[in-house]
């Protein structure tokens, strides 16, 4: 016996699966109470909010809050390609101080881009490609609006509901560029 | 720290009265310059800008406009086109905590929002196709017209509204906020809706117009006319302005008036300084720091005036 026992001590290690298992449990159990507690923080965060603001409210504020993040990386990222050289440009960065001081429309001539988003044409040069990130921007308020319009339906509110879809109209109005003018 | 922000004051206040005039002779020599020389300047100035800007509790727009086309070669489409920009992100980033927290009503931003995003866009239109001059004449009235509201304007922390008028009440215009100083919550309601909305299509307009964010307008607009209590107004504003730059940037983005290399640098900038300037807040005098900004506005405005005028 004591020759087995040496010879098991001298080879292989002895593998303790129910230590192993009653291990695993215990991690278990405290990722489980750390996820309820962070649950239930996060309905107490809500249910604060909602003391303050409406449903509607804090839906248009979690919506904008995750357009402005991506937005911001959207203008980062395609100035950095950009102003690197990653893009080409249709002016050069190095002839731009003969241009910028030019009114828009003569330098949107001179580029030979129309008003209106005929800009889109050009996205593949990074000058133009900038101008998504801000369209980007300038959309999120009717995605916002839009988030919105739901809780009037739900709510039956016609004076939101109407106020919501007339903003949604001037909004897309401006951006569809039917309104695009010049000097 | 704040010898370096008087030195830069200094600096940017000796530039804009300087003759010829700073933006001429620039933009007859705009090619001495390598461009990313004149990027990095404008990232320098919009910073500063940005650390002014909080410090003295005004918007970057009102200040951006001004200020930057008297010192850059940039067309005043361009640098309108920007202000609006600039404005329009501050106002978005600060959007989703102030209307979560309570300190922006979305029913009370609505209303206002609406009629001053529509004359925003006709503000917008009619500045494009005035002539430059005229511009600047319309610009630097305007902007001495801030000047002048800066140092009248009072507020007022908790209006007393004894009754909401008819509109504010159909269009549910009242809420409450906590107080954090205080600690209680505060119950308030809004009257003199048909008068404040008629004036925020004046406002919508002018900001579309010159590319300045309209906080300088709103804030007093929601408090001392519609007595909204001031840290709602504050906040409330910060929505609308969100909501009415929107539309006239879409007007600036398709008429070609947006520059990136112009743009980008400046928010980004702005933003930055806008960071620093909350730190400083606190270890600044902000009544000196206010009567500088009032007085570089001043010679913005004056500068501008000038310019309209051809001399």
């Amino acid at each position: 016996m004591r020759e087995v026992r040496d010879a098991g001590a001298k080879g292989a290690p002895e593998v303790d699966g129910d230590g192993l298992r009653s291990a695993w449990k215990q991690v278990r159990t405290r990722l489980r109470a750390r996820a309820r507690l962070r649950r239930q923080q996060a309905m107490r965060a809500r249910s604060r909010r909602l003391k303050y603001a409406t449903p509607e409210q804090v839906a248009y504020a979690d919506l904008l809050d995750i357009g402005v993040t991506i937005g911001r990386y959207l203008l980062a990222g395609t100035f950095i390609l950009y102003v690197f050289g990653f893009t080409p440009a249709k002016i050069p960065l190095s002839e731009l101080p003969a241009y910028w001081s030019m009114a828009a429309d003569q330098y949107s001539n001179l580029v030979g881009v129309g008003t209106g988003w005929s800009w889109l044409a050009l996205i593949e040069y990074g000058d133009y490609m900038n101008l998504f990130g801000i369209a980007f921007l300038s959309a999120l308020t009717i995605a916002c609006y839009l988030r919105v319009l739901p809780f009037s339906v739900r709510r039956n509110d016609l004076k939101l509901g109407t106020i919501l879809l007339l903003e949604v109209c001037v909004l897309s109005l401006a951006a569809s560029g039917l309104l695009a003018t010049g000097h | 720290m704040r010898l370096l922000l008087s030195l830069v004051l200094a600096l940017v206040a000796m530039a804009l009265v300087s003759e010829p005039a700073l933006a001429e002779s620039t933009a007859r020599s705009a090619t001495a310059l390598p461009w990313w020389a004149w990027v990095l300047l404008l990232f320098v100035v919009t910073f500063v800008l940005g650390v002014i800007a909080v410090v003295a509790g005004v918007g970057g727009g009102v200040l951006f406009v001004p200020i930057v086309s008297g010192l850059f070669p940039f067309h005043l489409d361009f640098v309108r086109g920007t202000g609006l920009l600039i404005a329009l992100a501050g106002a978005l980033a600060a959007g989703p905590t102030l209307l979560r927290g309570g300190m922006a009503n979305l029913q009370l931003a609505m209303p206002p929002a609406l009629t001053a995003s529509a004359a925003a866009i006709v503000g917008a239109m009619i500045g494009l196709t005035l002539p430059d001059n005229i511009v600047q004449l319309a610009l630097g009235t305007m902007i001495l017209g801030v000047v002048g509201l800066m140092v009248v304007a009072r507020k007022s922390d908790n209006p007393e509204v004894p009754r909401a008028d008819a509109l504010s009440a159909a269009l549910r215009m009242h809420g409450f906020y906590h107080d954090p100083f205080s600690g209680r919550d505060i119950e308030w309601k809004a009257h003199r809706t048909p008068q404040g909305l008629v004036l925020f299509v004046l406002i919508g307009a002018l900001g579309g117009m010159f590319g300045i964010g309209a906080g300088w307008a709103n804030v007093p607009t929601l408090n001392l006319v519609m007595g909204v209590p001031l840290k709602v107004a504050i906040g409330t504003s910060s929505v609308i302005l969100s909501i009415a730059n929107s539309a006239a940037v879409w007007i600036y983005l398709n008429h070609g008036a947006m520059l990136a290399i112009i743009a980008v640098p400046s928010m980004l900038g702005m933003m930055l300084g806008s960071t620093i300037g909350v730190g400083l807040l606190s270890r600044t005098n902000v009544a000196v720091i206010r009567k500088v900004v009032i007085v570089l506005l001043l010679l913005a405005g004056v500068r501008a005036l000038l310019k309209g005028l051809g001399v």
